[in-house]
């Protein structure tokens, strides 16, 4: 018996006469769930990291009086085709189900709903899973696709084996290889690699590389060849449950400002690498105090507040989304 | 087995739900409950812990405006639920436990022996208390309680292994043939 195939672990399988005991007699205690159960509209208050875009669109929208059409835009009915709009298949559909796959030299165009555009790259076999406002999802099995995306953030997101890449606004790149082997490089906006034990946040100017297990680290797209080995070289031990002092040393010598957003992965998959050098390495470039110990304390045990804390200290690009006229202007 | 949650899909629903959709709300009430009230089982008795899953859940809704993660729900009200303690008052007895959950189709032999698996099964550590009241409780299978909670599959696992040894050492049964004492993941 297989690991994945054990009673305990999957829930279904036999075998375990004893387990299957407890199973019956536990079962009298599990939830009961209400019959009807009616929540109130919860009032949303602007979030910050939300606002400056919200403001721009607001001001945009008021100086080309496009409200209606902003609105009309993001709608989208539930299941409706996308439309093709290359030169080769223009005036068709893809349908929720349907695939496409390019051929050798052969290229296409598809609308995501109203909200932007996937570039198909010959050789690449793409499927739209579901569509409706606000949830615009499709699967990559292999090749290359340049999405466009003019949404909010998680209206779109590409399935591929072992993961979700999710835009959060609004313009990235995607390979996948047969095997589920592929990387991210995020133009606009960001991305998230999210699978359920992993997500890695990537910006623009940032690449991800990742296979069906797990995603690396993100770099920077100029990196230093050097600086991206020792990232590997350094995510990969601690995974091992090994630390590799060296690979730490290189590091944090090398990182520049611009690599904040690859120390601040490292440190938030890797909480204990804060008792190292890559803690103060980062506090200085986000102008953060590096002697609070209660902080450093907080992070070394993975705490949620302290994490986020940085990473809301680090500068964004800014979301170009309501800027991408081309993409509104399509069909 | 039933396939997962998936980040996304949950995203999704948090927000429908902040939006007003009172399916999404049900959507989400109905995937994690089981989630909620396991941690409250773990500590409360069995009607107070269904009192606490709904308390929990009018919290977590009020305040669904201040999740950022949207995806990570599962673990947000989780930490929600485990803030969560009962109000003062008698504490029920066990034996309370018994009427309550006794079926027609069992003896009192069995509402007994339910009870004691449950109380040994508070007594594990949280980590692994948590992770087999899903399993064992709600019947939810590994890939299942990783993606409802957030957890590591390879933690769960662990959880699952070695929270079973522990029990079966409580309840004076035999290791069972799948479980080592140390799981790699």
């Amino acid at each position: 018996m297989s690991a994945h195939d054990e009673p305990l672990w999957t829930a279904v399988a036999h075998g375990d006469a004893e387990l299957e005991r407890l199973e019956t007699l536990l079962s009298r205690y599990r939830h009961v769930p209400l019959a009807t159960a009616r929540w109130t509209r919860v009032d949303v208050p602007s979030r910050t990291w939300r606002a400056p875009c919200a403001a721009a669109v607001a001001m945009l929208c008021a100086v080309l009086g496009l409200a209606g059409w902003f609105g009309w835009r993001l709608q989208w009915n539930q299941g409706a085709p996308w439309a093709f709009a290359d030169e080769l298949r223009d005036g068709t559909e893809l349908p929720v189900g349907g695939i496409l796959e390019t051929r050798v030299g052969e290229r296409a165009r598809l609308a995501v709903a109203r909200i932007g555009a996937i570039d198909v790259s010959p050789r690449t076999r793409l499927s739209l899973l579901a569509t409706r406002s606000g949830g615009h999802r499709v699967a990559l099995e292999s090749g290359h696709i340049h999405a466009r995306i003019w949404a909010p953030p998680m209206w779109f997101a590409v399935s591929v084996e072992g993961a979700e890449i999710v835009d959060l606004g609004c313009e990235f790149d995607l390979w996948v290889d047969r095997a589920g082997k592929g990387r991210a490089t995020v133009q606009g906006g960001w991305i998230m690699h999210a699978r359920a034990d992993q997500e890695t946040l990537v910006p623009a100017g940032y690449t991800l590389r990742f296979d069906t297990d797990r995603a690396e680290i993100p770099l920077r797209n100029d990196a230093d060849a050097g600086f991206g080995a020792a990232v590997r070289q350094l995510d990969l031990a601690l995974v091992a449950g090994a630390v590799d002092p060296s690979a730490e040393a290189a590091i944090a010598l090398q990182a520049t400002p611009q690599d904040v957003f690859t120390l601040l992965t490292l440190l938030t998959r890797h909480p204990t690498l804060a008792q190292g050098a890559l803690y103060p390495k980062v506090a200085d470039m986000l102008g953060a105090p590096r002697g609070d110990g209660r902080h450093r304390q907080a992070w070394i045990r993975g705490n949620a507040d302290a994490i986020n804390e940085w990473w809301d200290r680090a500068p964004r690009p800014p979301k170009q989304w309501w800027r991408n006229w081309r993409d509104a202007q399509m069909g | 087995m039933k396939p997962p949650l998936s980040p996304f899909e949950v995203a999704r629903h948090v927000r429908a739900a902040i939006d007003g959709s009172q399916q999404a709300y049900t959507w989400l009430y109905q995937r994690f409950a089981p989630l909620v009230h396991s941690i409250h089982l773990g500590i409360a008795p069995r009607a107070t812990a269904e009192d606490l899953t709904q308390e929990s859940f009018d919290i977590a809704f009020a305040r669904l405006s201040q999740l950022r993660e949207m995806h990570r729900f599962g673990p947000w009200i989780a930490a929600i639920a485990r803030r969560q303690r009962a109000r003062p008052g008698p504490m029920q007895a066990p034996l309370d436990e018994l009427h309550a959950v006794a079926s027609p189709a069992s003896g009192p032999d069995d509402a007994l022996e339910a009870a004691r698996v449950l109380s040994a099964l508070r007594d594990l550590p949280e980590a692994y208390r948590e992770t087999l009241m899903l399993r064992l409780v709600e019947g939810m299978s590994g890939p299942e309680i990783a993606a409802l909670t957030g957890l590591t599959p390879g933690s769960v696992r662990v959880n699952l292994h070695r929270g079973m040894t522990l029990l079966r050492a409580a309840l004076g049964h035999p290791p069972g043939n799948n479980e080592v004492s140390d799981v790699s993941a």
